[in-house]
């Protein structure tokens, strides 16, 4: 028993043991998906569900532990948006037959679960602070999260599509459109739902801090692509957005700890 | 503006009804410029905030913000007036997205020029109380910044804007201040310079008095000291006010949990344990900073607002937010969205959507 159970939660082997399968298991679905045999797709669907039980149950693990929604640490945020992933994409199949993104959407969960092993992985209660203590914190972040996954995705289709012949390239740049203007929305709402609860914690909506100023610049781009590809003169350079979105994207989850100053953000 | 387009533009051609034309819904002209427009402002806020990563000081502060946010509020308002769509149903979205963007941008803007903010430094505790302090909003403490002033005197505000000190026009103090903490934890450095958790139970007390834990290395049992940390788990306080100096009333103030008094906003910022020193000045009980008898205590961190405007900034967000879902979940292509990944597939050309 004490193989697999601490007082808390899951021991660290089977946690990190559970992350690698996962990882593993959605490349494999992934992979799998490009042979176009029936019986190779039920294949897929079976590691793809297999890889989101053993995410799930790392979600679910660090949930307990934290006695919170585990949003802690990067390592937590991370195995939280991987499954993300499965709920946008289920989303996206049925409400703009968006089947054919799968893959798209496998691999960013797989890339996600190995981006895990290069994070510290350390399940302990946390210390939740009082600025946090807020209706506002789950929102917030769950609808960058959910933004964050469908920019992802859009950019790889914009790459991809800039490859493919032409009626591919049409479904490719419509699917584009499909996941920026479902994922544009959570932005929107998460920024504005962080700006109200900057006025209710720090009595400012907007304190330029450097997380806040990229996040601000990601939505500007996705707002370009959206102006300008209603607009016959500009349409051809708006796909160039959704890239530069994602880039200012990964810049703000990942690489404003690097810059020079501090930021309110710095809770993990 | 909004006829001259109409009259430009016009609805699709009645001559040809079995093609039928989609009609912008601006100028494509007038929308180039637009968007153009918000390129720049986008381009100019990367810039600065590229800038600003480097580590180029006071970017955010200055006109230059002010004025790209200015022009980025004109240009939607004008795209506001020359919007001219052929179903306005399906166009709400846009109008109240576009419309909480200028009462965002009006309601900030006028808080820019009229509003005030201040930080006030109370104590909490008999030995140094009652003392009502301010420090200025820029960074760096000098003692005449930080004024601990005797009681009765109206609680006063340095406002950074004019460089006046001005009357908040009511008393007030802290009272009840608590601050709860979460368990400790204990951590000690290893050789390597890992900071490793220990549970309290392998945490012991050495000779001194000091907190050590033993741990078995190669054989060999070995002593690390260990830090004891405390996180915060709540603060909560009562502020008491008196705007005649007879009658008090009392608001209780915590994190995320503001309160209102008068004209202002007081924010709960902070809490930590700083030392005070007796102040020369017979107005001032204590400052931040000098040479006499020292006091410890529990600082506690006020913000005060001033924010004429606040309803228009925070109807701006809502406005922005219902305007966003609106245009991106409710459109005309939602009903007929069904069949188009298959039409296109089999090489039909796409709907426009």
């Amino acid at each position: 028993m004490s193989f697999f159970l601490t007082d808390i939660g899951l021991t660290d082997a089977v946690r990190n043991g559970a992350a690698f399968a996962a990882a593993i298991l959605y490349f494999s679905a992934f992979a799998v998906l490009f042979i176009k045999r029936k019986v190779w797709q039920r294949i897929s669907n079976v590691l793809w569900g297999m890889a989101i039980a053993l995410n799930a149950l790392i979600v679910g693990n660090n949930w307990v532990v934290n006695g919170y929604v585990p949003f802690v640490s990067m390592y937590q945020v991370l195995t939280f948006l991987s499954l993300t992933y499965s709920l946008v994409y289920i989303y996206i199949r049925y409400r703009h037959n968006g089947a054919f993104m799968r893959p798209y959407f496998t691999v960013f969960q797989g890339l996600i679960m190995t981006g895990v092993f290069f994070m510290g992985r350390v399940a302990t209660q946390w210390s939740f602070p009082p600025a946090l203590q807020s209706a506002y914190f789950i929102p917030h972040v769950f609808s960058y999260m959910i933004s964050y996954t469908l920019v992802a995705v859009a950019a790889l289709l914009c790459v991809i599509s800039g490859f493919l012949p032409l009626p591919q390239k049409k479904l490719y740049e419509k699917g584009v459109y499909e996941l920026v203007l479902t994922g544009f929305p959570f932005m929107v709402l998460g920024m504005f739902l962080g700006a109200l609860w900057a006025n209710a914690c720090w009595g400012n909506f907007w304190s330029w801090d450097i997380k806040e100023n990229w996040s601000l610049v990601t939505v500007l781009s996705l707002t370009v692509y959206l102006h300008f590809r209603r607009t016959p003169h500009l349409a051809r350079y708006a796909k160039w957005f959704v890239l530069v979105a994602f880039v200012f994207e990964i810049i703000t989850l990942f690489f404003v700890g690097m810059f020079d100053g501090e930021s309110v953000h710095a809770y993990s | 503006m909004k006829n001259k387009m109409r009259h430009t533009t016009g609805c699709a051609a009645p001559a040809e009804p079995q093609k039928k034309k989609h009609r912008p819904a601006i100028h494509p002209k007038l929308a180039t410029v637009l968007y153009i427009i918000l390129f720049g402002t986008a381009l100019a806020l990367l810039v600065m905030t590229v800038l600003d990563s480097a580590g180029v000081e006071g970017i955010w502060s200055g006109t230059p913000v002010v004025l790209v946010l200015t022009i980025m509020g004109i240009a939607v308002a004008a795209a506001f007036l020359a919007y001219n769509p052929c179903k306005p149903v399906y166009s709400l979205g846009f109008y109240i997205l576009h419309i909480g963007i200028v009462v965002f941008l009006i309601g900030t803007l006028v808080y820019h020029i009229s509003g005030d903010v201040a930080y006030v430094n109370l104590l909490n505790g008999e030995s140094v109380t009652p003392t009502i302090s301010y420090r200025l909003r820029q960074e760096g403490y000098r003692e005449e910044q930080i004024l601990s002033l005797k009681e009765g005197f109206y609680s006063q505000v340095y406002s950074s804007e004019t460089g006046t000190i001005t009357d908040l026009g009511f008393l007030f103090r802290v009272a009840d201040f608590t601050t709860e903490y979460y368990p400790p934890t204990y951590s000690y450095t290893a050789q390597d310079g890992t900071v490793i958790t220990v549970s309290e139970e392998n945490v012991q007390t050495d000779s001194t008095g000091k907190l050590v834990c033993c741990v078995l290395q190669d054989g060999v049992e070995k002593e690390y000291p260990v830090t004891q940390t405390m996180n915060v788990k709540h603060y909560q306080g009562t502020l008491a006010f008196s705007d005649d100096n007879i009658r008090v009333s009392k608001k209780t103030i915590s994190v995320n949990h503001p309160v209102y008094h008068g004209d202002w906003k007081i924010y709960l910022m902070d809490a930590k344990p700083d030392t005070f020193y007796l102040s020369a000045n017979p107005l001032v009980l204590y400052s931040l900073y000098g040479q006499t008898q020292a006091y410890g205590a529990e600082v506690i961190t006020l913000m005060l607002k001033k924010d004429p405007t606040e309803f228009l900034s925070v109807a701006g967000i809502l406005l922005m937010i219902i305007g966003t879902w609106v245009m991106c979940f409710f459109r005309p292509r939602d009903r007929k969205n069904k069949d188009t990944v298959r039409q296109e597939k089999t090489g039909k050309e796409a709907r426009h959507i």
